[in-house]
């Protein structure tokens, strides 16, 4: 039995620092290229009573988070000046700070009382001298991860202006038991959780947009059907158990309804279904293959893979089936794709001249291919974060299948955990701090 | 012996029911309903079955020995040249076997996305079946799978492991 659980933390507001948050864009993510911010974090002053592993472990979660975000390089303490400054403006010296190089600072004061911890955190501008955020976060000790990635999502908003996505989950597939597996993790490889015990094959899990289930297939029937695991109940009900192939899930934005890929007349086709796998409309006819669909944040195209001209190539269409466009021409190899969440870009995996699997992004309508990967073994599976600020996706790079996430212009390119065992199909969702436990 | 006493005991209780019993799982309906039932049954039947009707014929895992798989090109689901040779031994096993039902499963290589291996799976268990319809094999006692790139023969990452891998194999349903 699954179960998801809210964190429970109290945040408050400290002075008025933070009603101004975000009026000022530091760090244009949105831009082609990030300059990442240079930013000192600041051991949290420790009160009385405190654990200092508790003290310790909240700065290594936060600094770990706002380098891994790709916006921030997070200043080696060995190079601060100050020794003993205050946490308020005015109660340290801005220069100590600027002569090392620092932009943005985060001061922060730990108190434990009773089960709770109670964190104060202060970011500054240090240019300026300008108190950008200041807040108050009360949690239980044991949720103390919960707190650093509130404090990551706020700082990262308070220099961006788009909330950061620390504490949120990644589901995928393993083999680490001997069997294909779901699993899920947080964005920082923690709270690692399985999923799925039947033993069988387990593949390609989806999240739903709001977090709240999960979509794969599995054999656990004897063939490759359509299941849905509500995280609230525990519960994995039947989505579609038709004759041959049941896969490829993806959720509509806007609406109720599924495209998925299903061959119980022969070939692979693509399918409107509504959640309970009932067909409302299919969508391609060809004698090949048809699968992969995935909508446009708008709901009105469905990007898909098709082999109708030879081999795989992404190609989009409405909704409705009509107006079937090619947009990948370069390869004879290209598959997994997925529409991003601004609706501007597709990204996909393709096979280079060399053999090798590589990531690309691609318009809507077949221009401007970028390439993003490159000499670093196979990269396959990519999935845009909820954001869209990200790309997560598998590579042979160090060895084995492992998962990676880089910013969306292929900058930053780092692996989530280091494991040895095989990690693939990852999916992200974009619901923040909530916890899986099995009972 | 614990199984031969279970094979017998079934046996005696009726052999027709059994025989009824595994057709309902191997071969799935063309339009199924999209809840599927479990049915659930002891894995010995269709070993039982062949028993009954058959007793002095090969046994089914002799019969599954003649079974050879065949292999197919990179990205690719047509039948080579090769692998017709294999098909028209295993359509005579099948001719001569005919209370054999098969499954014909297809696998791929590691290369590629998950979901476009599945899905070329399934069009390599599909031309395997073609083919073997076209040899005189009733479309009622062939059934297909895909297992796409999992459980590969032999997981190296080179192309003489994903030659290998890019497979149909004929399983006798059970």
């Amino acid at each position: 039995m699954k179960k998801w659980l809210r964190y429970f933390a109290i945040v408050l507001f400290l002075g008025l620092g933070a009603a101004k948050a975000g009026a000022k864009v530091y760090i244009d993510i949105d831009a082609p290229t990030i300059q990442r911010l240079p930013v000192a974090v600041t051991m949290p002053v420790a009160g009385p009573g405190s654990d200092l592993e508790n003290v310790k472990h909240l700065y290594n979660i936060i600094t770990s988070a706002l380098d891994a975000s790709g916006y921030f390089v997070v200043l080696n303490p060995a190079m601060f000046i100050e020794k003993n400054g205050g946490l308020l403006l005015g109660q340290f010296n801005l220069k100590d700070w600027t002569d090392i190089g620092a932009e943005g600072l985060l001061k922060m004061s730990y108190t434990a009382q009773g089960n709770n911890a109670v964190v104060k955190a202060y970011t500054y501008d240090v240019v300026q001298g300008k108190s950008l955020m200041s807040k108050q976060y009360t949690g239980n000790i044991s949720d103390i991860r919960y707190i650093a990635n509130s404090i990551v999502n706020d700082v990262v908003y308070a220099f961006t202006g788009h909330k950061g996505l620390a504490g949120s989950k990644i589901a995928f597939v393993s083999k680490r038991t001997g069997t294909e597996e779901i699993y899920a993790m947080d964005l920082d490889g923690s709270n690692m959780v399985r999923l799925t015990y039947n033993k069988t094959i387990n593949l390609t899990p989806v999240w739903s947009p709001d977090g709240t289930r999960l979509m794969f297939t599995s054999y656990m029937h004897k063939n490759p059907d359509l299941y849905m695991l509500n995280l609230q109940t525990g519960r994995i009900t039947t989505v579609s158990a038709r004759k041959g192939l049941n896969i490829s899930p993806s959720f509509s934005p806007v609406g109720t309804e599924l495209a998925v890929s299903l061959s119980f007349k022969g070939s692979p086709e693509i399918y409107l279904t509504n959640f309970q796998g009932r067909i409302l409309k299919q969508l391609t006819n060809t004698p090949g293959i048809n699968v992969s669909p995935s909508f446009s944040p708008d709901g009105k195209n469905i990007a898909f893979v098709s082999n109708r001209a030879g081999g795989p190539q992404i190609y989009t269409m409405k909704t409705d089936g009509s107006d079937v466009q090619r947009i990948t021409f370069k390869g004879d190899y290209n598959a997994s794709c997925d529409w991003s969440p601004a609706g501007n870009r597709i990204v996909f995996s393709g096979m280079s001249e060399d053999g090798t699997f590589d990531i690309y992004t691609v318009a809507p309508d077949g221009s401007n291919l970028v390439r993003l990967t490159q000499n670093q073994g196979d990269n396959t599976s990519p999935r845009w974060s909820p954001d869209g600020y990200y790309i997560i996706f598998v590579s042979t790079r160090d060895g084995h299948q492992q998962i990676y996430v880089m910013n969306a212009n292929g900058s930053n390119q780092h692996r989530i955990i280091s494991t040895d065992y095989d990690m693939s199909s990852p999916s992200w969702t974009g619901r923040l701090n909530f916890k899986i436990t099995i009972k | 012996m614990k199984k031969i006493t279970f094979i017998l005991g079934l046996l005696a209780i009726s052999s027709f029911t059994i025989a009824s019993c595994a057709k309902k799982e191997v071969v799935k309906p063309e339009e199924q309903p999209q809840a599927k039932q479990e049915v659930s049954q002891p894995e010995q039947a269709p070993a039982a079955t062949a028993q009954a009707q058959q007793p002095a014929e090969k046994s089914i895992e002799e019969i599954q020995k003649e079974l050879e798989m065949v292999h197919f090109d990179f990205n690719k689901y047509n039948i080579r040249p090769d692998a017709k040779t294999v098909l028209e031994q295993n359509a005579k096993v099948l001719n001569d076997n005919p209370n054999v039902k098969v499954q014909i499963a297809g696998y791929c290589d590691e290369r590629g996305s998950v979901e476009y291996n599945l899905a070329l799976g399934e069009k390599r268990a599909q031309s395997a079946k073609e083919y073997l319809e076209t040899l005189g094999i009733a479309p009622g006692r062939l059934s297909t799978i895909s297992y796409g790139k999992s459980d590969p023969i032999d997981p190296a990452h080179n192309e003489k492991a994903w030659a290998m891998n890019r497979r149909d194999e004929f399983h006798i349903a059970k």
